[in-house]
């Protein structure tokens, strides 16, 4: 009797276990699925439909202008549009549409902000209606050219200013990114064939320009930031297999013509540079292991001295590192432990001893991380990690230890890179032969695709902006 | 300890153990279980005097070059382990094909093997395990020696190794995948004999599947070491 009591209890602290056991939910596809907080944290923002009556542009012109404002607005990660309804329309439309009781009407239906726009001849007119201030901001006279691309740029230079208007602190939207997109000439099957070249587009996939014309494969492209008091980077290193084996060339983002980077032999792989510009990081393969490499850098002359290996593990590869924002810490792949996982590791010094070496592992929560991407607030290391069926974008959060999954859904999400705002990312997502790229920020789950068209689009890198 | 404490603690153990692997995918706990047994393998190996890619060798002069890396770069200091690993660093080709001052043409001179009715015998694909840069395998190793025998034969030729993976893995942690791969097929041939300065190595990752699919055969054929050859 006494044997089956015992035998009762430990049958049952048997079954408290396995079902404690199981937390994970199971999307339909088997992908794990994380329930983020459902409250939003975006301000409610209404955008009327601009005044034309007065306007030099065709209606279509100025309704794209309008979409590229919207999108702008409403991936900010600190506002969301709110439909238009007539009434709201009826009330933007208004001469007098701060005034109390208008106010008032905007303050019973849940909204922050009221920015509406009128073109008169080839001038665009903004106003911005801060709710609960009662206060108007208005942005006059801004020229318009009646070209889409460069109209495009006016407009997301608008959208900043309303986004410092209202949040003083610096928008995205005039910013652009590198990208590579993979072709297969006449749909051939013969992968020899595939090539790939550097592409940079704005920050919402669009004004695309071609930078490379290696007619090869061309990966892993990265700005070289720009020097202090300047705004736009000039230059970029990117990877190219021209002679065969894959290389480092730095280039002009004006002619995409590219200079070898380091006369080191064998393979050269997945360059990044630090925020200062005085180093850049890569793999090399020069000992007959891909190990990771630290070279002293000047824009303007290019590599100077020797490289030097950073970080070595026999029997292991290494992969993908990553400058810290302050340029003394390095982040990178190895699969030395197993899985390929991410480290963190203090920049050591010339020939100093492999055994001093004590890199931290990062992501501890999931297996095949790779890609990781410091944001530049230095908070945060975004990267990929196998979870479940498919590969998808977590975030590290330096600070708290916590790793978090921010996208969901079907589809291989790779190649994670922060915005300037260390708010934003853009990823790109594949599946089967098709991969596009989508945008992403800590305040909206939900991922929008930039991309289109023909071409595996992959390997995005935003451009890093020294104002912010 | 008093019998009714074992009925105690083991059903608590067992609680323990299911809750520790319950909370783990079962690909993760084979993950697991083959890392280590990887690990356990070398050493149970080593204990027969099997050493698989390694052996043991008392100084720098127990093999045929001695890589001087200062030449290049700056290496790390691997003080009392860089015997060890010596025998894993064979130095690459002094030269890039493609190169200003290299007497060897870039990629577009090079060919593939199957073009040619003796070559095609010679150089076949090296296949690999998922995730495993090892050559292994009767077939893979006959396949070696038979490219380490000719090329021993023909100092004129001149090859560049493709590292290949297949579409599972990440794409650009893949890349470094692949440099091991094509790295490993290397090693071996300038190990038995083949003139490090006419081999060359390039990491294609997933870039340049030879069959496009998810399927398992499809994935084992990718993932594979290619090669390209030039005469001189």
């Amino acid at each position: 009797m006494r044997f089956f009591r015992w035998l009762v209890c430990a049958c049952t602290l048997f079954s408290v276990g396995l079902s404690a056991a199981g937390h994970r939910q199971q999307g339909d596809d088997g992908a794990i699925v994380v329930r983020l907080p459902t409250e939003s944290r975006l301000i409610p923002l209404y955008l009327a439909k601009f005044n034309r009556t007065e306007s030099s542009f065709e209606k279509k012109h100025v309704s794209r202008l309008m979409g590229v404002l919207d999108f702008d607005l409403a991936h900010n990660g600190m506002t969301k549009i709110v439909s238009r309804g007539k009434e709201m329309e009826m009330l933007a439309g208004s001469v007098t549409f701060d005034a109390p009781r208008n106010v008032e009407a905007w303050k019973t239906r849940n909204i922050y902000y009221v920015v509406r726009g009128s073109v008169k001849g080839k001038n665009l007119n903004i106003e911005v209606l801060a709710v609960n201030q009662g206060t108007v901001q208005a942005i006059n006279d801004i020229a318009l050219t009646g070209d889409l691309s460069q109209d495009r740029v006016t407009m997301h230079r608008v959208a900043d200013s309303i986004h410092y208007a209202l949040f003083k602190t610096p928008g995205i939207a005039s910013t652009k990114f590198l990208y590579t997109i993979k072709e297969r000439p006449g749909d051939s099957q013969d992968a020899t064939k595939w090539t790939s070249e550097v592409w940079e587009a704005d920050y919402d996939g669009n004004n695309t320009r071609q930078i490379t014309h290696d007619a090869c494969l061309c990966v892993t492209p990265t700005y070289i930031p720009p020097k202090k008091g300047v705004s736009s980077c000039g230059a970029l290193l990117y990877v190219s297999y021209k002679t065969g084996q894959p290389k480092i060339y730095m280039a002009s983002l004006r002619d995409g013509k590219g200079r070898r980077f380091s006369p080191l032999p064998g393979n050269q792989l997945m360059p990044s540079i630090s925020r200062q510009r005085d180093k850049v990081s890569f793999i090399s393969d020069v000992t007959s292991n891909p190990d990771v490499f630290l070279q002293p850098f000047n824009p303007e002359v290019g590599a100077l001295g020797k490289p030097r290996q950073i970080f070595t593990a026999r029997y292991a590869t290494q992969g993908s590192p990553v400058f810290s924002p302050d340029g003394k810490k390095v982040a990178f792949v190895s699969n030395k432990d197993g899985p390929p996982r991410i480290y963190i590791m203090d920049i050591p010094a010339p020939g100093a001893a492999t055994k001093s070496i004590r890199p931290q592992l990062l992501t501890k929560r999931n297996r095949e991380n790779s890609a990781p991407a410091w944001s530049p607030d230095g908070t945060k290391v975004a990267y990929c990690a196998k979870t479940g069926a498919w590969r998808q974008i977590w975030i590290a959060n330096l600070i708290t230890g916590e790793e978090r999954q921010l996208t969901q859904g079907n589809g291989n999400k790779e190649n994670p890179t922060w915005g300037p705002n260390s708010l934003h990312l853009i990823f790109n997502s594949a599946s089967e032969e098709v991969s596009d790229l989508y945008l992403i920020n800590l305040n909206q789950p939900e991922a929008v695709k930039i991309s289109g068209g023909k071409g595996e689009k992959r390997f995005p890198c935003w451009e890093p902006v020294t104002s912010m | 300890m008093k019998r009714s404490t074992w009925f105690l603690v083991i059903p608590v153990l067992l609680v323990l153990c299911t809750v520790a692997s319950c909370s783990r995918s079962s690909g993760e706990v084979w993950d697991d279980t083959k890392t280590a047994s990887r690990y356990m393998g070398r050493g149970l190996r080593s204990l027969g005097g099997k050493q698989g890619e390694s052996r043991q060798i008392n100084s720098r002069d127990d093999f045929g070059f001695a890589a001087n890396w200062n030449d290049d770069f700056i290496p790390l200091d691997e003080g009392s382990d860089r015997n060890k690993f010596a025998l894993n660093q064979v130095p690459q080709a002094r030269t890039s094909p493609g190169d200003p001052d290299s007497p060897i043409p870039g990629i577009e001179a090079f060919v593939d093997p199957a073009t040619d009715a003796e070559l095609a015998k010679i150089f076949n694909n090296v296949q690999f395990d998922l995730n495993s840069e090892l050559v292994k395998g009767d077939e893979n190793m006959r396949q070696m020696r038979r490219m380490s025998n000719f090329l021993k034969k023909h100092p004129e030729l001149y090859v560049f190794i493709e590292g290949h993976c297949c579409e599972r893995g990440p794409q650009a942690y893949n890349l470094a995948l692949g440099s091991r791969r094509s790295n490993s097929v290397r090693n071996f041939l300038v190990k038995d004999g083949v003139n490090l300065d006419n081999l060359f190595t390039i990491s294609y990752g997933k870039e340049r599947p030879l069959v496009q699919g998810a399927g398992e055969d499809t994935l084992r054929v990718n993932r594979r070491a290619q090669f390209k050859v030039f005469k001189r």
